[in-house]
């Protein structure tokens, strides 16, 4: 099969495709399972309701990003007590598109944990590290450089640092071409940032898969327990309406359409479901923004955003990474409103900020909802709460230790605070889930892995427990949260998958 | 006016009144909702998409009735500035969560429309997309 890739405005009547595989979902987990899979020699179509952008078409306005490459034009919203923004990646590269390209390996314990209460064979770290330095390889994963690091950044590392904590530059899938615009989460206008339709996408084209952009995966279709192929729409890459049909027919069928979006499927299809627990579960590592200010000038939008970690508190779940964000989404998040806010929004340049992300024990659910919409629930547990608490203690007093003059810690009681008196009161008063202000971008768990067909949605390898050839490989089959950014344990996964797809169901003599 | 005609005059006031409690216009050094005729653009950009212009409309009117729930026995637009401004923050100050997300959604979407806009960026000296490097290597830190 000839490989190309096709984008919605070049399609008009109905496509009909056959492969032996068929993904959906081009993200994190779909692209790396199409290129793994082509490489095998397989043939592969990979579907992508997105559309293409790179540095020579992205929205110039952030408006526009936020309405053609997010989904609900970003505002993706959890129902539960705090609500939290979860903002979504729709485009080819899916959200490694927008993300801010920060690479973690799972993290050992995590791993080892899932080893002992999961019972998921085959994921002890030796064996996973192969994986790992594979993916790292794909996406030129490498630490930030002090060239391109930023201030905001640097100062938080400088208080970590003071006051004795571990901390460091972060690796991020970047090469000589990331110059530190700031604009991640827009699209990188330089491509510097090397998401999957920079590096997996365009080999599993070279290799003879077919993608399709546009395209919206609706109907599963399964004979006699095993997937056969998968319908949907073409879609206007404007107005996002259907304007044809296709179908795919294929052996084995990968959903990686992200861990809201491939419960939410699998529900309009009633399938995969006999556990009772496709789109439970759900943890997104949710995170609070803590700004400070400085007398000096820090021009945080200066500089890779998220460039610098501290993970002292790793072991409480607690991680600590650098995030700047344009005026309209700092503005947003900031206390006051009226003078006090305008004058703080006039201070841009003496702003700081940085992300404190807590390891959720939380499971929240995802619903069908009205017009065919995820509808998310997502109570923070006390316990999380307690943990969000000193996750933003922890981070305003590193903010104060290296001179800050004012931190916001987006708390509705306290909306600054300038001493570490004050920081105490913060740990020592009960927070109530109401009080805070999250945000999350790390949806996770919602079609769990294990090994038991009764509490898991699918085995070990991504395959469902109901239907034969079903397999998962996003962000939803983790058994708990990482505590790290999802991005290389998705593409670790998704590669472990392919491997045994290969194996196990498409090599001469598999079942 | 475009804007009149597509949400009513007292529609427009209302949204204008918001737009200046949250961002108070000061000159055009210091500018604010009305400076920058914050409303407006907004009507210009949400104006192609009829859904928008009624869910603006709806949204407006909620204000304008808000204070009648809580037995302040006048609209928002009745108010004085002051009075506008010490009805929000109570709101922003609530621990009611429904009070608070109401009023953070409200200052979240004339916020990012304020801050989205080249002349502001200009007077907060925000550069979109400047090359690190660059800045770094030529004005220094
Ligand atoms: C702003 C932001 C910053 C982030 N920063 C980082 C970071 O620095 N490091 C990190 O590790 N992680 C980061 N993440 C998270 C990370 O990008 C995601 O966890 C990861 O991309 C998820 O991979 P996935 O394959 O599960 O889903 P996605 O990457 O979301 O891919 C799913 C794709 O499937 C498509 N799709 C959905 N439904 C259908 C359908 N029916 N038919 C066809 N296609 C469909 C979607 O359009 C999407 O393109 C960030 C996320 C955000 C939002």
């Amino acid at each position: 099969m000839e490989g190309k890739l096709f984008e919605g405005f070049e399609l008009c009547g109905e496509v009909a495709e056959s492969a032996e595989v068929c993904v959906i979902g081009s993200g994190a987990g779909g692209a790396v399972a199409a290129k793994e899979l082509a490489e095998y020699g397989h043939s592969v179509v990979l579907l992508e309701e997105g559309s293409k952008w790179n540095k020579d078409n992205y929205p110039k306005d952030p408006m526009d990003v936020f309405r053609k490459m997010y989904r609900d034009n970003g505002g993706t919203i959890t129902l539960g007590r705090p609500p939290v923004i979860l903002p979504i990646g729709k485009a080819l590269g899916g959200t490694t598109k927008v993300n801010s390209g920060t690479c973690f390996k799972t993290p050992n314990k995590v791993l080892r944990r899932w080893r002992r209460e999961f019972a998921i064979e085959g994921v002890e770290p030796e064996q996973m590290l192969p994986y790992f330095e594979r993916v790292e390889k794909m996406v030129s994963a490498a630490p930030v450089s002090r060239e391109v690091m930023g201030r905001n950044n640097e100062v938080f590392l400088e208080g970590a640092k003071k006051l004795g904590y571990s901390c460091g530059p972060l690796t991020r899938n970047a090469n000589e071409n990331c110059h530190g615009c700031g604009v991640c989460t827009l699209g990188c206008p330089t491509d510097g940032k090397r998401s999957t339709d920079l590096n997996y996408i365009p080999r599993a084209v070279e290799l003879g898969a077919r993608v399709y952009c546009n395209a919206r995966a609706e109907k599963i279709l399964v004979k006699d327990g095993q997937a056969t192929g998968v319908g949907g729409s073409i879609l206007d890459a404007e107005t996002g309406k259907p304007k044809s049909k296709f179908s795919v027919k294929c052996k084995v069928l990968v959903l990686a359409a992200g861990a809201i979006h491939s419960p939410l499927l699998l529900k309009k299809n009633r399938l995969a479901n006999s556990s009772g627990q496709v789109g439970k579960n759900l943890r997104i590592h949710p995170g609070i923004r803590v700004t400070a200010l400085f007398d000096q000038e820090i021009r945080g939008h200066l500089g890779v955003p998220q460039a610098a970690y501290v993970d002292e508190f790793a072991n409480e779940g607690i991680m600590l990474e650098g995030v700047f964000v344009i005026p309209m989404l700092s503005a947003a998040n900031l206390p006051f409103l009226g003078e006090r806010a305008k004058e703080l929004m006039f201070h841009y340049q003496n702003l700081a900020s940085f992300g404190a992300m807590i390891m959720d024990e939380t499971r929240g659910t995802i619903y069908q909802g009205p017009w065919g919409l995820p509808l998310i629930h997502y109570p923070l547990s006390d316990e999380d709460i307690k943990k969000a608490s000193r996750a933003i203690a922890y981070a305003a007093e590193i903010w104060l230790a290296a001179g800050a003059k004012k931190v916001y810690p987006a708390v509705c009681w306290m909306p600054e605070l300038t001493s570490i008196k004050e920081v105490r009161v913060l740990l020592q008063r009960y927070l109530k889930p109401s009080e805070l202000e999250m945000m999350a971008f790390h949806p996770m768990g919602s079609c769990q892995m294990g090994s038991e067909r009764r509490t898991s949605v699918v085995d070990p390898y991504g395959e469902s427990w109901d239907i034969k050839n079903l397999f998962i490989t996003d962000a939803s089959i983790f058994p708990t949260c990482l505590g790290v950014n999802p991005m290389e344990s998705i593409m670790a996964f998704a590669n472990r998958s392919a491997d045994y797809i290969h194996k196990m169901k498409l090599s001469p003599g598999s079942a | 006016m475009a804007s009149e005609k597509k949400l009513g005059n007292r529609t427009l006031k209302i949204l204008e009144d918001l737009a200046e409690r949250i961002i108070p216009s000061g000159g055009p050094d210091y500018p604010g909702a009305r400076d920058t005729a914050l409303v407006e653009r907004m009507l210009e950009r949400f104006g192609e998409f009829p859904i928008a212009v009624t869910g603006l409309k709806l949204f407006a009117w909620s204000w304008e009735l808000a204070p009648l729930w809580f037995f302040k026995f006048r609209l928002f637009t009745w108010m004085s500035p002051e009075q506008q401004t010490a009805f929000l923050e109570s709101w922003e100050q609530s621990r009611l969560m429904l009070r608070r997300w109401t009023v953070l959604l409200t200052k979240g979407v004339f916020m990012a429309a304020f801050y989205n806009q080249p002349l502001v960026w200009e007077k907060i000296r925000y550069q979109t997309g400047k090359c690190y490097r660059v800045v770094k290597g030529g004005e220094g830190k």
